[in-house]
């Protein structure tokens, strides 16, 4: 648990200084960014095995109980648990070489800006993908194909105690308005602007699909992250944006980052990049410019695009 | 304390008698070693401020909305072939070869016009006199020779000459060009790591230094802590490099920011030729040119930061970039630490030294005393404990005499110089 908080903390920093290095003299230095980069997905990849080991213990104790209550005609949700690596390995394996693709994917987590508003720490914050693959694979994920924009609706009631010891870390240490993990061929459709779609239509082909595409047909399976072969890639992050807020001028610290300000990062980035990476890569060596125009389509298209990648194609 | 006085570089010349710095608000400034005179035989060996100008000027790139940042990253002199000297300085963004001239004496008696200058009305010269030199009180003049710009899209982090004493290579973070000091309008492009897709990037150029005395090699070192060291003559362009230095990493150490302190920050070639050393951040290693597997010799700065890590992050001090450099024999090398901590460590008797440039623990012509930093259990007298440091004062640049134990330590905006107690 204490990896979790610390990774969780390591990460929300990251994105601090991510975020102020656009305001830095002398433009954006590819260098520190690419080294935030890499320790903000090391990060990630700890947080999210640790999150998801925690998760399969808890659901394995679900099902020793479920198993008992269930026929015995349902071997498929049996089988689901063995689609995945046993827990500890990927822990093990993923913090030790954060590196390394991992084939043991765990399930990619959706955080809710909303909950990140001083004022929410009731509601789960998090939705465990997985979880609902592990309790009735007949969870109702709203609009199914697009699992990022999935509500705070109630996660199995099963799946809510394994959330909330996540919840609540995440309420104090802020992570910015992104989801973890995913981006997917969902995103693949919508792809269109310049060649920045290009790019993601490539990065969906890739990578490793194994453990996701075992599980049920459901939408959430469709949002499964695809990991490239490539090691040292940064892993792409689609943000969250569930409210359009007012940004937000004041910044208390680091570690109570207002959200709204990070969602205009994400907006500024993308709008940096929008039309710069067209022909030749020479046009995309802008960092960080900020242009209005291209800030209103970008909203739109914001949930497809991640920040880190971002950071370092803006250049 | 200014921003505008934090000094960014620090360079000696080819014979010593000249170190120059440069700091963050764009200025160079000049010292020049006291000669040796009767009358004043203590002053020997003393660095007085020869000459100070305005290398460079904060700039706006308003094509990409950019600022351009005026400080100084390196400077780095040419040889003198004159009785001027010339050296190159860069901010991230553009070089300019200063030629720096001594003016000792002026002509007086012109036949047209007046001392002041004002133009004398011909009717009135009834003779023709020869003007004379008169000796004047010494002027030192730099003025800017060439400009080379605008062939980086990325922050220059290295200047080196060419033994050739003809070219000097410029690298940016996934470029390096090769220039000609007489031609600025264009440069050849010898390593270009730039992936085509930039979410590919994986590592960026930290250094590059041309060899000693071999005008065909050079070398560059990476975010990653590799080196390629790259031979001209096998290609125009150096992307496939003849040797890769690696160290392969210890995977029990291991952590969120072993990718960070295995970044390179500098890489200098011995003065024979024979050897490198690179600078990560918690280690110097030397490096024989005809081993790539590993260093030949490793040397802790601060190893007691390796616990401490995560603070650093936080507050920045693990992206600094520390500078080293080797004595003119090679038989020592020396690079900074926090708390205006210096180090040096000799290769031969593998001894090593703690010293720290303030004022408080420097008076003129004092001897240093060792320092230590306790690294933990119980505290000596007169140790530091590690939480005591102050990461604030940080020295990065540090310059060796070429010939002599002299040396030139940068803390933030103070420069000192230290050498050896003669006899």
């Amino acid at each position: 648990m204490e990896f979790k908080v610390e990774a969780h903390r390591i990460m929300s920093i990251s994105l601090g200084k991510i975020y102020n290095s656009r305001v830095q003299r002398g433009g954006i230095k590819l260098h520190k960014n690419l080294l935030v980069s890499l320790v903000l997905r090391s990060a990630r990849q700890v947080y999210l095995n640790d999150y998801y080991q925690s998760v399969c213990l808890n659901a394995q104790q679900h099902w020793g109980q479920h198993q008992e209550v269930m026929d015995s005609d349902q071997p498929k949700s049996t089988s689901e648990p063995a689609g995945y690596t046993t827990p500890a390995a990927p822990a093990e394996t993923t913090v030790h070489e954060p590196g390394l693709p991992a084939e043991n994917t765990p399930p990619e987590l959706t955080i809710d800006v909303e909950s990140f508003t001083e004022s929410h720490a009731t509601a789960p914050t998090v939705e465990e993908v997985a979880e609902a693959d592990y309790t009735e694979s007949k969870e109702d994920k709203g609009s199914g194909s697009d699992c990022r924009r999935q509500q705070s609706s109630e996660p199995k009631g099963d799946a809510a105690p394994a959330s909330s010891p996540a919840a609540i870390p995440m309420t104090e240490h802020l992570v910015p308005a992104k989801q973890i993990g995913p981006k997917g061929e969902e995103e693949k459709p919508q792809h269109d602007e310049g060649g920045y779609g290009e790019a993601d239509a490539d990065r969906g082909g890739d990578g490793d699909m194994v453990t996701e595409t075992q599980l049920d047909n459901q939408p959430a399976a469709s949002c499964s992250r695809k990991r490239r072969s490539s090691e040292k890639t940064p892993q792409p992050v689609s943000p969250v944006k569930k409210t359009k807020r007012a940004p937000s001028s004041t910044r208390t610290g680091e570690e109570e980052m207002d959200t709204a300000n990070v969602s205009n990062l994400i907006t500024i980035f993308g709008s940096s990049f929008s039309g710069l990476l067209s022909t030749d890569g020479t046009q995309t060596e802008a960092g960080g410019r900020d242009s209005g125009a291209g800030q209103i389509c970008c909203d739109q298209v914001l949930k497809n695009l991640n920040p880190w990648t971002t950071v370092i194609v803006a250049f | 304390l200014s921003t505008a006085d934090i000094i960014s570089t620090v360079e000696f010349n080819y014979s010593g008698d000249l170190l120059a710095t440069g700091d963050k608000g764009g200025r160079v400034v000049i010292f020049q070693r006291e000669q040796e005179s009767k009358n004043r035989p203590h002053s020997r060996g003393e660095y007085n401020v020869y000459s100070t100008f305005q290398s460079h000027e904060p700039e706006f790139d308003y094509l990409k909305s950019l600022e351009i940042e005026e400080k100084i990253n390196k400077i780095r002199w040419l040889p003198q072939q004159n009785a001027a000297h010339s050296l190159l300085s860069t901010n991230d963004k553009t070089i300019k070869l200063w030629k720096i001239s001594e003016r000792d004496k002026k002509a007086e008696g012109y036949n047209l016009k007046e001392e002041d200058g004002r133009l004398r009305d011909p009717f009135r010269i009834t003779s023709l006199r020869v003007p004379v030199l008169q000796p004047m009180d010494l002027m030192v003049e730099a003025s800017p020779r060439r400009i080379f710009a605008n062939a980086h899209t990325y922050h220059i982090n290295s200047i080196s000459v060419n033994s050739d004493h003809e070219t000097y290579l410029s690298a940016d973070d996934l470029r390096i060009n090769l220039w000609h000091l007489e031609i600025t309008d264009r440069s050849f492009n010898i390593v270009d790591i730039k992936p085509a897709n930039m979410e590919e990037l994986t590592e960026v150029i930290t250094a590059a230094e041309c060899h000693p005395n071999q005008c065909n090699v050079f070398v560059y070192s990476s975010s990653k802590g590799t080196i390629r060291l790259c031979d001209m003559r096998a290609a125009a362009l150096c992307d496939r490099h003849t040797k890769f230095f690696e160290e392969p990493e210890d995977p029990s150490s291991r952590s969120f920011f072993s990718e960070i302190i295995s970044s390179i920050s500098d890489v200098k070639f011995s003065h024979s030729g024979r050897y490198m050393m690179t600078r990560d951040y918690l280690s110097v290693k030397v490096w024989d040119l005809n081993m790539e597997s590993r260093p030949v010799e490793t040397y802790q700065v601060h190893e007691y930061l390796r616990s401490k890590l995560c603070s650093l992050y936080e507050n920045d001090c693990i992206f600094d970039k520390f500078e080293c450099c080797w004595n003119g024999t090679d038989s020592a090398i020396m690079t900074g630490s926090y708390n205006n901590f210096f180090r040096m460590f000799d290769r031969n008797t593998r001894r090593d030294i703690t010293l720290e440039a303030s004022r408080e623990s420097s008076k003129p012509r004092g001897i240093l005393k060792p320092r230590k930093v306790c690294t933990g259990g119980k505290r000596k007298k007169d140790e530091i404990s590690v939480d005591s440091l102050d990461f604030n004062k940080k020295i990065l640049h540090t310059a060796w005499h070429p010939k002599e134990n002299v040396i030139a330590v940068a803390a933030t905006n103070n420069l000192y110089i230290f050498q050896d107690k003669m006899n």
